[in-house]
């Protein structure tokens, strides 16, 4: 029996079909924590992927129900069906009600719960008041809809970041320090702050702080166009915006139910692939960086500036900005780009071929990086996704097992590691630029023709008049650093009325701060390099 | 200025001064002699926008409300283009304002904006520059 069928003979008229997904509806906030409870240790839903919250006040809608403002989605998932679940409830806050926390069941609500909570003011208890991405002296829930920027005159008594441990015997209170590194340091793609207590050179609690960025990206989405916000998620990891954009793009037309030519879909996985390779590329040059080794470096940066070459070919953006629009691509190809572009996939497959010729079996690279382990169980808990996810050994990638595009007529293998440290994610970027060189150059050897833009649609294309029926989309894609998730709720208008991005490195930060404890310090900057976790994504 | 450290590592600074002011003059010379060159058009290039034929816009204002940062202030008089102001520091060169133009009266240049990018000119009238060009 397939697990839709059992979960609609336990849940009965309560399982419907919403935004993709499908949906689980809990009328009551008492129900909401059994359900989980059942749903995971049951129904094998081990990862919570996001917890995603709407305000709904200001929705003029007869249909929905008035009383209930807020809306609260937990999307699952289960990684042996390859099934996501939506767990839905509607709810009020007029009582200052708390409702439960899920922390214990995965561990990553920690972080989901405290966002919504600072974005909304729904409280899961005191753990989850704690401000993540905006500044302390904010007044209000800036994604509810009533907000009104104000700021407190008082200033902020900084508060300790670690409480006193009171376990501690006497003497050994005064060997320990507090050590941080941040806001802006070299080593970070972005700008945060870690903060260490430190016992000589371990690390004995570890803290990570953001919001330094200050983009506010959900709420500045739902005051643009739809054509307008892939300029902004073109900024969200950017090192590699092109597959960013592509995944805004995917989940508009999914929304709106377009359908792209075929072109389009062989060349957006093109520059996805390419966006990959840089993007694994920086990624590693980052963390040779943070070793102290030269000629890597150097390596890894020519591939980069290579697949910068090729992307300014098509469009001028050396970083692949601006690629692709909703309803297709922002270029048409030059005459010739196909035969460079190949002839720069075999340069690049060498230079990969010395990457790991020079590295791979130096033993001074092996032990620098047999840092910060995360096995699979923790991994999965802490919802960590993509290369991260796979190097502890989890054959995880939407890629093989929700195809999209033409990922199921290309041949490519997914790379595993086996004890998640370092060494193992290294490992496996370097296998999976290689794959992606193959995806690519099959891609290109058989290019459909046609166009590569949308043009007798149903719906007005037109960026200033586009707007979508009213309805929602949870929709995903194999980014470079996991899943990157769109959840896109639209009232009809051609603004979107919410807009939630399921970002990949939000959940490896979280991971990250989890996995110091036990390391040395100066360790520290080539675990954190080796995830990659770019800011720009994290910091909303 | 070409002010280089190791040219004035390796001679002594008088003769690097005078050196670098050589070929100062030299670069000077020769733009005034032969002038920076037209701009050759090239679709692939990414810059600042820049307008082709201002008399056939249309006054829809629809570039100014696709644009992404708000960089671009239209006025019309007459029903006729009187000025566009575009504010440099804010332009990220997405080319949107072109995608939106139905008269296709806007296009990217290959111009970009780098440090040396002068105060005074942070805000350009595209209307004037056209006009210059």
């Amino acid at each position: 029996m397939s697990i839709r069928n059992q979960l609609a003979s336990t849940f009965m008229d309560n399982l419907i079909i919403c935004s993709g997904l499908n949906t689980i509806v809990i009328d009551h906030t008492k129900n909401l924590k059994s359900t989980l409870k059942n749903l995971r240790d049951n129904y094998g839903f081990i990862m919570l992927l996001d917890i995603i919250a709407v305000d709904k006040s200001n929705n003029n809608k007869e249909s929905e129900p008035k009383d209930k403002r807020f809306q609260l989605n937990y999307i699952l998932l289960n990684m042996e069906e390859h099934f996501r679940l939506k767990v839905q409830i509607n709810f009020n806050t007029d009582n200052n009600e708390v409702l439960p926390s899920s922390t214990d069941l995965w561990t990553n609500a920690h972080w989901c719960e405290r966002e919504v909570w600072e974005m909304f003011g729904v409280s899961f208890g005191e753990k989850s008041e704690e401000r993540l991405l905006t500044p302390n002296n904010l007044i209000g829930h800036p994604l509810r809809k009533d907000f009104e920027l104000s700021l407190s005159d008082e200033t902020v008594v900084e508060k300790d970041s670690f409480q006193r441990n009171l376990g501690l015997p006497k003497y050994k209170e005064n060997l320990i320090e507090n050590v941080s590194i941040g806001p802006i340091h070299p080593g970070f793609k972005g700008s945060m702050k870690m903060n260490f207590e430190v016992e000589g050179d371990y690390i004995l609690r570890s803290k990570l702080e953001m919001g330094y960025l200050h983009r506010g990206i959900e709420k500045s989405c739902e005051q643009m166009l739809y054509g307008q916000i892939s300029t902004m998620t073109d900024k969200l990891n950017f090192f590699s915006s092109a597959a960013n954009s592509v995944g805004w793009c995917k989940a508009v037309e999914a929304l709106a139910g377009i359908d792209i030519p075929d072109r389009a879909k062989a060349l957006r996985m093109v520059i996805c692939e390419f966006a990959r390779v840089s993007d694994h590329a920086q990624c590693i040059a980052s963390t040779i960086k943070a070793t102290g080794i030269f000629e890597g470096v150097q390596i890894a940066r020519r591939i980069v500036d290579k697949v910068a070459k090729t992307f300014y070919a098509l469009n001028g953006s050396s970083k692949g900005n601006h690629l692709s629009t909703i309803g297709g691509l922002n270029f048409t190809l030059p005459v010739g780009w196909i035969n460079d572009s190949l002839s720069e996939l075999k340069q690049i497959n060498t230079l990969c071929n010395e990457l790991s010729f020079h590295l791979n079996r130096a033993n001074f690279w092996k032990e620098r990086l047999q840092t910060a382990p995360l096995n699979a169980y923790e991994a999965i808990d802490l919802g960590v996704t993509g290369p991260n996810l796979r190097s502890c050994g989890v054959n995880y990638d939407i890629r093989k097992v929700s195809p999209y595009y033409f990922y199921k007529d290309v041949d490519f293998e997914i790379p595993l590691g086996i004890n998640g440290d370092s060494y193992d994610r290294f490992l496996v970027r370097v296998e999976e630029m290689r794959q992606s060189l193959e995806i690519i150059s099959q891609v290109l050897d058989s290019l459909p023709s046609g166009k590569v833009k949308v043009e007798n649609s149903e719906i007005d294309l037109n960026l200033l008049r586009f707007a979508p029926e009213k309805s929602s989309i949870y929709s995903m894609s194999e980014a470079v650093n996991g899943e990157l998730g769109f959840y896109i709720e639209s009232d009809g208008s051609n603004r979107p009325y919410r807009v939630k991005i399921k970002a990949p490195s939000f959940f490896s930060a979280q991971a990250f701060s989890r996995m110091l404890p036990g390391t040395r310090l100066d360790n520290c900057m080539v675990s954190l390099s080796s995830m990659n976790i770019v800011v720009g994504e994290l910091d909303r | 200025m070409i002010l280089e450290r190791e040219l004035y590592k390796s001679i002594s600074t008088t003769r690097a001064i005078l050196k670098s002011l050589r070929a100062y003059s030299f670069t000077s010379l020769r733009i005034l002699i032969k002038g920076k060159g037209s701009i050759l058009k090239n679709d692939k290039e990414r810059g600042l926008p820049q307008l082709i034929d201002p008399s056939s816009c249309s006054g829809c204002n629809d570039c100014a409300v696709i644009c992404p940062t708000a960089c671009l202030d239209v006025k019309i008089d007459k029903e006729k283009l009187s000025s566009m102001i575009l504010d440099v520091k804010k332009c990220i060169f997405c080319g949107l304002c072109k995608e939106v133009c139905d008269p296709q009266v806007i296009e990217l240049s290959d111009y970009r904006s780098l440090a040396s990018h002068g105060e005074s000119s942070w805000k350009i009238d595209l209307v004037e520059k056209n006009e210059q060009a």
